[in-house]
């Protein structure tokens, strides 16, 4: 080993909790990174087995009826590989030890197990068996939700007619990744069912002999591109049987909600760690710059002997390669850690045959070299100031450091009424400018991470508030499969247990502007109606016009529209004209894109008599007149969903108490790390710098802890006001990180409460606080008495 | 001088340093008495233990071994809160390099003293004591050395400390800046009646002390006794 390399290793022992502070700071962005991307590919790589081991289909349409003859023709389509038809209806369960019809989706499946298109797998039990007609598969999770196990029996109310079903299996397909109730969005097991009966049994139960209402098919691969207009060849040649929706697997709700959450994952992935690497980078300039300082003798020398400028270089690049190099391994072990973390939480929502956390060897590398390369940026000042040095120059003594005035004293009343302690401080943060900004930016990093924390919290509260406080007034959500007549909501209407009840008519339709279209449905929702009201942007009330529309700001941007324009309506169901209807006002909706209009005069359009087709009710809270309620419900004839919204809250609400309160303790953690990090570094430089001062003071009969108080008040200032910057920064990422969040199914308003602002605040300081116990003990490790004898 | 009475009594004083495997016996049974009042020079080669024996008698470090007193009380048992609040009520200390903080004026230097001390001068006062009432606001980097100086002992006056210790005060000094520096102590020592310990290795000082103790083989070798000290003006260097 070479001498310089000695020397490497004895300044590396020196400085070596100064290395640590920060290669934890890199650690933690590489382990967020590694982490992060590994949850992903876990994903993609379970995604892609499940997808193909199902057979996951590449298109769906759901239609009225057609004939199963007519959807077998449509093999021929240029591009379809296959094509697969199945019944399939929206049903209630009638389960023991609950009040509550529970809506089921019901899916025909083979008699015989066959390999179709959106294959089930067996998770307990068996498939179909010969001797009974009316057997069931049941999807695993909602068996586990509400305790079904193979050979139960449940009774349904299916077309109309209680039928007694037999349990004899449990199982998962690549179909329902995630699954919620329609129109919910939200996960919550219990409450949405999916079952799996026999072929036969559905074609007998609902008429359908020789028919179809939903149609599913794989596309040969090079047909994979035109998955578009191959829907649309398949939707128009299928039109005369009613088709309801035609999609392609990228906006089936499933597989497009998994592929949001990874999109979004990867992107967080590559956004997050950067504030980690770059305050990381930052910090690790002052500590080279200081040692390139307080080296500056031995480098003259070294120079003078003979040293080039490229080993020195190297020399102090192996330096701060150290912090990165220990980041990297530190972050890789991190990032497997949470990537398992991730992984589990996901389970939680997704549900997969097999989601493992696997090792990446290449992600882990990438991780190394991107924590190698942040640490090298790391040492670009101070390298170039050792480049600069001119060996006898550098030899001498480092000139004085520089007296004089700084601006805030010419505010005299206030620099005059500070202790010379203060003085002393503000003084040498306005100086040492570089070091202070250091230090003001990594709080400003660290606390916009808090402010993401508590925004990230805050939004789902408000919007959990804004949804079922302000705009969903109702308790219950009654959906038939049919409308109905007017005449049919006023006796649902008087029914007991009913206090008040609103009726609600949806039409599926497409909106045209242009060669902009957007499947989606209007409302049409009672004028001063008080169940139902729309908010604006602000969250204000908006009034529900006479005539037009009211529409989501984020559908009018998709269709490139404002308000004033016109919109071509075209119902998916019944006669096929388009109506040319005005979009009246821009509205905020935090679920879905809707589109609301006044009942009556949404009829008067179409044309027919007043139809309903939800009723949207307020229920009596008393024991009794729930139950009351309960039991009329459970005889309507042709009611589809039951949503209770109190159960969406409540659910909505223990999802975030599930996932979002722990991740926010991690991103909290995550960013203790910055403060800890930053402030512990800084804290080690100044104190090897002003050792003799210190030293000074403590013989000039200072106290330890008042010593310790200079730094503390340092720390305070610099960190109170990078917070104090941090919070209108975080809440920007914030709304920004909202807006990366907004889907056609979901919007979060970006929401900071202020009592966040004060807590982001108070974290900030018990950060500085906390350091200072480790700055205390550096303090009292130091030997004052030879630092007072040291010729600096 | 001996009817003043004993203000600091060292008794058999030693100090050993760990150096790795290697115990370095530096002192090995001091004994001397410092009397109130006084200004007792420190002498002895290089590397016998003045320095040591200073720290130790300023409280900013402990013997070994033996004990050491201020008026009457062993601060040889002190603990560090209770020896940091001796050297903040008693003890001044001016060393060779200043050690001034660079980022505070002259005067606000003085402050970092007077602000934790019980009866203090005002920092100005201070200044104006050692001739620099004009150069309150200058920091350390716009002084010169004997300045600079002069600021330190502003700096350790001000607190009107009863034991002024002083580690070769002038040995980054020329002439006529060593002769201000001394000047001064001699004007704190007869006008304030401070008692001040110095160390320095010019044997002409010692025309100037009351007495001198001169260290070698970690004891006090001998005591001279000088009756008729003379002003630093008349030092015959
Ligand atoms: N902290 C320490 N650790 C080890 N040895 C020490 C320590 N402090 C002092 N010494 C040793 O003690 C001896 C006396 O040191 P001291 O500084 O007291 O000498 P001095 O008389 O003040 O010398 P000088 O005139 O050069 O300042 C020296 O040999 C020194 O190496
Ligand atoms: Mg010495």
């Amino acid at each position: 080993m070479g001498a310089l390399d000695r020397k490497l290793l004895r300044d590396i022992g020196q400085s070596w909790h100064m290395l640590l502070a920060i290669s934890a700071i890199i650690a933690a962005g590489i382990g967020c990174f590694v982490g992060m991307m590994s949850a992903a590919q876990n994903l993609e790589y379970a995604r892609s087995n499940y997808y193909s081991s199902c057979r996951l289909a590449d298109f769906w349409i759901d239609l009225k009826k057609a004939p199963v003859q007519e959807v077998k023709r449509l093999t021929a389509v240029r591009g379809i590989s296959e094509i697969q038809e199945r019944i399939q209806f929206r049903v209630l369960l009638d389960l023991p030890g609950t009040e509550k019809p529970i809506g089921t989706m019901v899916i025909s499946l083979p008699d015989e197990a066959e390999s179709i298109i959106n294959n089930i797998i067996i998770r307990t039990g068996t498939y179909f068996t010969h001797g009974r007609a009316n057997e069931v598969i049941i999807a695993e999770k909602f068996a586990h939700a509400r305790n079904i196990k193979p050979g139960d029996s449940i009774s349904a109310i299916l077309n109309n007619q209680r039928k007694e079903l037999i349990v004899v299996g449990t199982a998962i397909s690549a179909e329902f990744v995630y699954m919620v109730s329609p129109g919910s969005m939200i996960d919550d097991p219990g409450t949405y069912g999916l079952m799996y009966i026999k072929q036969s049994f559905a074609e007998d139960t609902f008429g359908f002999h020789g028919a179809c209402n939903s149609v599913v098919g794989l596309l040969a691969p090079e047909a994979q591109q035109e998955v578009e207009s191959i829907v649309n060849t398949l939707s128009d040649r299928l039109e005369s049987y009613g088709v309801f929706m035609g999609v392609p697997r990228s906006e089936q709700f499933s597989p497009m909600v998994l592929d949001a959450e990874m999109t979004q994952l990867k992107n967080i992935a590559f956004i997050f760690p950067s504030f980690f690497l770059v305050v990381a980078a930052l910090v690790l300039n002052v500590l080279m710059v200081r040692l390139a300082e307080q080296q500056r003798t031995v480098i003259g020398t070294l120079k003078a002997i003979g040293y080039g400028n490229k080993a020195l270089m190297f020399h102090f690049l192996k330096f701060a390669a150290t912090a990165g190099f220990a980041g990297g391994i530190l972050g890789c072990f991190l990032g497997y850690w949470l990537g398992a973390a991730i992984t589990k939480m996901y389970m939680e929502y997704f549900t997969f045959p097999q989601l493992s956390n696997i090792f990446y060897p290449l992600l882990s590398l990438a991780g190394m070299f991107v924590s190698i390369v942040f640490s090298m940026l790391g040492t670009l000042k101070g390298v170039r100031h050792i480049m600069q040095m001119e060996p006898a120059e550098a030899m001498r003594e480092a000139a004085p450091q520089v007296g004089g005035a700084v601006f805030l004293e010419k505010i005299h009343l206030f620099w005059q009424n500070l202790d010379a302690q203060w003085q002393m401080i503000l003084r040498g943060l306005l100086r040492n400018k570089g070091r202070t900004a250091v230090a003001v930016f990594s709080a400003v990093m660290g606390s916009s991470i808090v402010v993401l924390a508590f925004g990230a919290v805050d939004s789902m509260d408000e919007m959990i508030h804004l949804q079922f406080e302000r705009v969903l007034r109702s308790d219950y959500h009654l959906t038939f499969q049919n409308e109905m007549s007017h005449a049919a909501f006023d006796e649902i209407r008087r029914l007991p247990g009913i206090v008040h009840a609103e009726p609600v008519v949806i039409l599926p339709c497409t909106f045209q502007v242009g060669n902009h279209s957007k499947r989606g449905a209007i409302m049409g929702i009672t004028g001063n109606g008080e169940l139902t009201c729309p908010l604006d942007e602000n969250g204000d009330a908006v009034s529900l016009p006479a005539t037009g529309l009211l529409m989501t700001d984020r559908l009018m941007e998709r269709l490139g529209i404002s308000a004033g324009d016109f919109v071509d309506v075209l119902p998916v169901k019944g006669e096929r004209s388009i109506h040319k209807l005005p979009v009246v006002q821009g509205i905020s909706s935090m679920l879905g894109l809707v589109v609301y209009a006044d009942y009556n005069w949404l009829n008067a359009v179409l044309g027919r008599e007043k139809v309903v087709s939800e009723v949207r009710v307020l229920a009596a809270h008393s024991a009794a007149g729930k139950r009351a309620f309960m039991e009329r419900v459970r005889a309507m004839p042709g009611l589809e969903t039951l949503t209770d919204l109190g159960e969406q809250k409540q659910a909505l609400n223990r999802q975030m108490d599930r996932a979002m309160r722990s991740s926010v303790l991690i991103m909290i953690l995550f960013a203790a790390v910055i403060f800890f990090g930053a402030i512990l570094n800084g804290t080690m430089v100044a104190i090897s710098e002003r050792r003799r001062e210190m030293a000074t003071f403590r013989t000039m009969g200072y106290f330890e802890n008042e010593v310790a108080r200079l730094f503390l008040r340092e720390n305070l200032v610099t960190n109170v006001i990078g917070t104090l910057i941090g919070l209108p920064i975080g809440y920007w990422i914030l709304t920004l990180t909202m807006q990366a969040f907004v889907t056609d199914a979901y919007s979060f308003p970006a929401k900071l409460k202020p009592v966040s602002y004060v807590y982001t605040m108070a974290c900030a300081v018990l950060f500085v606080f906390m350091s200072q116990v480790i700055v205390r003990r550096t303090l009292r490790k130091q030997n004052w008495v030879e630092a007072l004898s040291l010729k600096e | 001088m001996s009817t003043s009475h004993v203000l600091m009594k060292l008794e058999n004083v030693h100090r050993t340093f760990q150096v790795g495997e290697v115990a370095v016996h530096v002192l090995r049974g001091v004994d001397l008495d410092v009397y109130a009042g006084e200004l007792l020079l420190i002498q002895g080669e290089s590397g016998s233990g003045k320095t040591t024996l200073m720290n130790m008698i300023g409280g900013i470090d402990q013997p070994s071994q033996g004990t050491i007193s201020f008026e009457g009380e062993e601060i040889s048992k002190f603990g560090d809160r209770r020896l940091t609040q001796f050297r903040r009520d008693q003890v001044g200390f001016v060393f060779q390099f200043y050690n001034l903080v660079p980022t505070l004026s002259a005067l606000e230097n003085v402050a970092t003293a007077t602000e934790i001390a019980e009866n203090p001068m005002d920092p100005a006062e201070a200044l104006d004591l050692v001739g620099l009432s004009e150069r309150l606001n200058h920091f350390p980097s716009q002084l010169s050395g004997g300045e600079q100086q002069r600021v330190a002992m502003a700096r350790a006056i001000a607190k009107r400390p009863k034991l002024m210790l002083c580690d070769e005060p002038t040995g980054s000094l020329d002439r006529e800046n060593t002769t201000k520096i001394l000047e001064l102590l001699q004007k704190i020592n007869q006008e304030t009646d401070t008692t001040v310990v110095m160390i320095t290795h010019a044997q002409t000082m010692r025309q100037m002390a009351n007495r001198i103790a001169i260290i070698g083989d970690g004891v006090i070798d001998r005591v001279i006794l000088n009756e008729n000290p003379v002003p630093a003006r008349e030092l015959v260097w």
